[in-house]
């Protein structure tokens, strides 16, 4: 018994130790000294605007502390939280989309980067995570302002035999979407706007919010994937924007003809076309009209 | 009975052949690597890896944090002139008890806005496991990365 009161108390002492240790010595000067008690003197000595100042100053201290307190049950904003939910969701899905692995160097980075320049995408970053699986084909994921994140599959890329301007192209398509903000409306739930850029101290963490968008990251990329009108706006842009490059609208027709003959021929792509409907499709987008005489 | 001697003698001949390397093998180790350390650095990304060789695919000696402090060291090696990069990109460093290298574009020379300080209780509420931090810092390593040029 005389032990267990030993250690309380001991575990009480420390407590306390803790919770000065944070104080500043105005703050222990303050809880020290009770300046109303000797009024008196404080008035002869002419000490009474030092007190003041003193006060005042301890009571600023104590707002800021309360404030920084407040502020560490912080939920990001918008432009700072999806960055972390995208690197949340493939943190959590390394064994499936097998990201872990020993590559070469195909300089995807150099050829999407000159794309995005001649585009006129400066002073963005340009992370992008190859996957040694086919179930996640190509995609772009939500990310903070000013930065761009790209998963793509090697298994993919080889069997199609892409060149590296085809995949800077791709993955422009994957960037154009994701400036559309399909992705990002279709993992925000309802409730979602309300909670990020909030604070939560003193309330329940809204774990159910951020579990249903990690939830529809899952859907989106290996189940739902984009819808045919998406897919038609995303088309019309690029066709719209490689206009002005016969090159790069070459570049991209012939890339969608490569897929549609893969998701057409290979199995194991066969599901392309939930996620992205349908490259065929896309190819009689892009044709020119023929004149009716 | 001679040619036992002369057993002897060859193995006494061998033998201090393989000391004399041993003791030339230990100088020449202790002359190859002078390190010094020439500043401080901050891991600037949510997580990071210390690995034991200048490669992304090296074995990682710990998983760093972001704001993890790191001295950075300059090596010299013989009559070279001192070097901090290794295989253009890397610095070798120290964090706490463990020397490896890091890649030179993770580090920061200020210490950086970590996301885990801004919003430390609200990362607290994810529960990350040690295997998902290992997994956050092997995506820092394995992203291919660029910035677009100033405009």
């Amino acid at each position: 018994m005389k032990s267990c009161l030993l250690i309380l108390s001991l575990l009480v002492s420390i407590n306390v130790q803790a919770q000065d240790k944070e104080k500043t010595i105005e703050e222990k000067e303050g809880e020290l000294v009770d300046f109303k008690s000797i009024q008196e003197v404080l008035k002869e000595d002419q000490l009474t605007e030092e007190v003041h100042k003193k006060v005042s100053r301890i009571q600023t201290i104590k707002k800021e502390r309360k404030k920084a307190d407040l502020e560490r049950y912080n939920i990001p904003n918008k432009n700072e939280i999806w960055s972390f939910l995208s690197e949340l969701w493939l943190v959590k899905s390394a064994s499936v989309l097998k990201w872990d692995f020993q590559k070469p160097d195909y300089g995807i980075e150099d050829s999407l980067k000159s794309l995005m320049e001649e585009m006129g995408y400066y002073e963005v970053d340009l992370k992008i995570i190859l996957v040694n699986t086919p179930v996640l084909t190509h995609m772009a994921l939500p990310s903070n302002k000013g930065e761009y994140i790209f998963v793509l599959s090697v298994p993919f890329i080889r069997t199609l035999d892409l060149s590296k301007l085809e995949i800077a192209v791709l993955l422009y398509e994957d960037f154009t979407r994701i400036k559309k903000g399909y992705f990002q409306n279709f993992v925000s739930p309802a409730s979602f706007g309300s909670v990020i850029g909030s604070n939560f101290k003193g309330k329940p963490f809204p774990d159910q919010v951020f579990k249903s968008v990690l939830k529809k990251y899952d859907d989106l990329v290996f189940d739902r994937g984009f819808t045919f009108q998406q897919q038609f706006e995303t088309t019309k842009e690029l066709n719209r924007l490689f206009k002005a490059n016969m090159k790069l609208w070459t570049v991209y027709y012939n890339m969608l003809k490569k897929i549609d003959d893969l998701v057409k021929t290979n199995l194991l792509y066969s599901g392309y076309t939930k996620i992205f409907p349908s490259p065929e499709l896309q190819l009689n987008w892009l044709k020119p009209k023929k004149e009716v005489l | 009975m001679s040619r036992m001697g002369n057993y002897s003698i060859q193995m006494e001949s061998v033998m201090r052949k393989i000391l004399l390397v041993v003791i030339l093998f230990i100088s020449v180790a202790d002359a190859k690597m002078v390190k010094k350390v020439e500043r401080v650095m901050y891991y600037k990304y949510m997580f990071g890896h210390l690995h034991q060789n200048p490669s992304k695919y090296s074995t990682s000696l710990t998983t760093i944090s972001c704001g993890h402090p790191l001295k950075v060291y300059s090596v010299k090696s013989g009559d070279e002139q001192p070097r901090v990069l290794f295989n253009k990109e890397w610095n070798f460093v120290k964090a706490g008890p463990y020397e490896g290298y890091i890649r030179d574009e993770q580090l920061s020379s200020k210490k950086p806005d970590c996301f885990q300080d801004k919003y430390p209780k609200f990362v607290d509420q994810f529960e990350m496991e040690i295997s998902d931090m290992y997994n956050w810092g092997r995506l820092y390593d394995l992203y291919l990365y660029k910035r677009t040029r100033v405009r």
